[in-house]
């Protein structure tokens, strides 16, 4: 006789968190997951765990296979005077930022209450573009002074990818050139930790230091 | 801190931040979104922020109060955690240092590869191709009951896996 075995708590409570991923519980099995996340920290971190490993599997999954049903069709950036790019589907991405205002300067960072959100920082519009944008089919806008920002990153470099990172950045950096006198562009990337400096053509990237206005991160580059 | 010592605390954390987002609002691009959101905000105020801890705790609390503002704002708030959870999730203290998320997506990779083929394709159709668990079973032509079943013990496999990489130094 072939029995499967009894599942244990555990199996139960993965099985939960993945169908409230997958938005598939019934009302009653909702105040169930309610109810067993404000037992025990313990199954409030294999939560939060469940999810971010589902997050990572994602990125690693979806960088596997760029054509999937999902993900639209490259986007082409047509550019007078500039080259076409394709966004690869396939990055993994970080994205990030630049913002137009000097950091202010405010009182020592507290906790807020928990239905509070914290003050508000004053900031200028920050538009930003990311990997899951380009998987919904919008397309990279052009930047503008005020609203400069852009970062497209992948966190690791593989073979196949198009254009690749380097590329990216230059196109990121040309686009804020054009656009803007002095936009100040800040540029995080996982990139420059994951991939060996030796790896990295310095050469082409060299321009990017003869723009000062830009911030870079890491400033090593 | 300096804005460069923020932004890579918080990228560091990235993969942990989102998650936890994640798990709050169960959308993708929303926990994107909010993370690079939160990144700016935190970027911004950065001399306010003495340690690691400091810049971490603020942006969790940040990203917290505009998941709920993000599912107070939907119509099927029905489907998502209590705000009593939400409180308890957020007190939750990470229970390990963040690893970095490249070193974490590397070893994901290689232990991705050691999972069976059956599992594997069920992970490329629930979270490659975003099929539902449900759509994945009519695909596969199983229950929907066993793929959530495969996928509760791929997280452990991979779980497991990735500990034994990441400590291992593989």
């Amino acid at each position: 006789m072939n029995l499967d075995p009894i599942p244990n708590q555990d199996d139960i409570l993965l099985e939960l968190f993945a169908r409230y991923l997958d938005k598939s519980l019934a009302p009653d099995e909702m105040d169930a997951l309610n109810w067993a996340l404000q037992q025990s920290p313990q199954t409030r971190a294999l939560f939060v765990d469940f999810c971010t490993q589902a997050t990572m599997v994602k990125e690693t999954v979806a960088a596997d296979q760029p054509e999937t049903a999902s993900a639209p069709e490259p986007v082409i950036f047509p550019q007078p005077g500039l080259v076409s790019w394709l966004i690869p589907a396939s990055l993994i991405c970080c994205l990030l930022l630049i913002w137009t205002l000097t950091p202010t300067q405010e009182s020592t960072p507290q906790l807020v209450e928990s239905s509070q959100v914290p003050e508000q920082v004053e900031m200028e519009p920050v538009y930003t573009y990311s990997i899951w944008d380009h998987y919904e089919g919008k397309e990279l806008a052009h930047l503008s002074p005020q609203t400069a920002s852009l970062l497209l990153i992948p966190a690791i470099p593989q073979p196949g990818w198009f254009p690749d990172p380097e590329q990216l950045l230059r196109t990121a950096l040309m686009e804020a050139t054009l656009s803007a006198p002095s936009p100040r562009l800040i540029i995080a990337s996982e990139y420059f930790w994951s991939v060996p400096s030796d790896e990295i053509d310095w050469m082409q990237l060299s321009f990017l230091n003869s723009q000062p206005e830009y911030q870079y991160y890491p400033p090593s580059l | 801190m300096t804005a460069d010592a923020v932004a890579r605390t918080l990228l560091e954390d990235r993969l942990r931040f989102t998650g936890y987002i994640r798990a709050l609002v169960i959308d993708n691009h929303a926990a994107e979104d909010i993370f690079q959101d939160t990144c700016v905000k935190a970027i911004a105020r950065a001399e306010t922020f003495e340690t690691e801890k400091d810049a971490l705790t603020w942006s969790r609390t940040v990203a917290r109060n505009q998941s709920i503002d993000l599912i107070r704002s939907r119509q099927r708030k029905d489907y998502f955690l209590s705000e009593e959870t939400l409180a308890l999730l957020a007190e939750q203290e990470p229970q390990e240092a963040p690893r970095g998320s490249v070193d974490q997506l590397r070893a994901l990779e290689a232990c991705l590869k050691q999972l069976t083929p059956k599992t594997r394709e069920v992970i490329r159709l629930r979270y490659g191709q975003n099929l539902a668990g449900a759509e994945v079973a009519i695909r596969l032509q199983r229950k929907a009951a066993t793929v959530y079943k495969t996928l509760a013990r791929a997280y452990s496999q991979l779980r497991n896996c990735m500990e034994h990489r990441l400590n291992s130094g593989l």
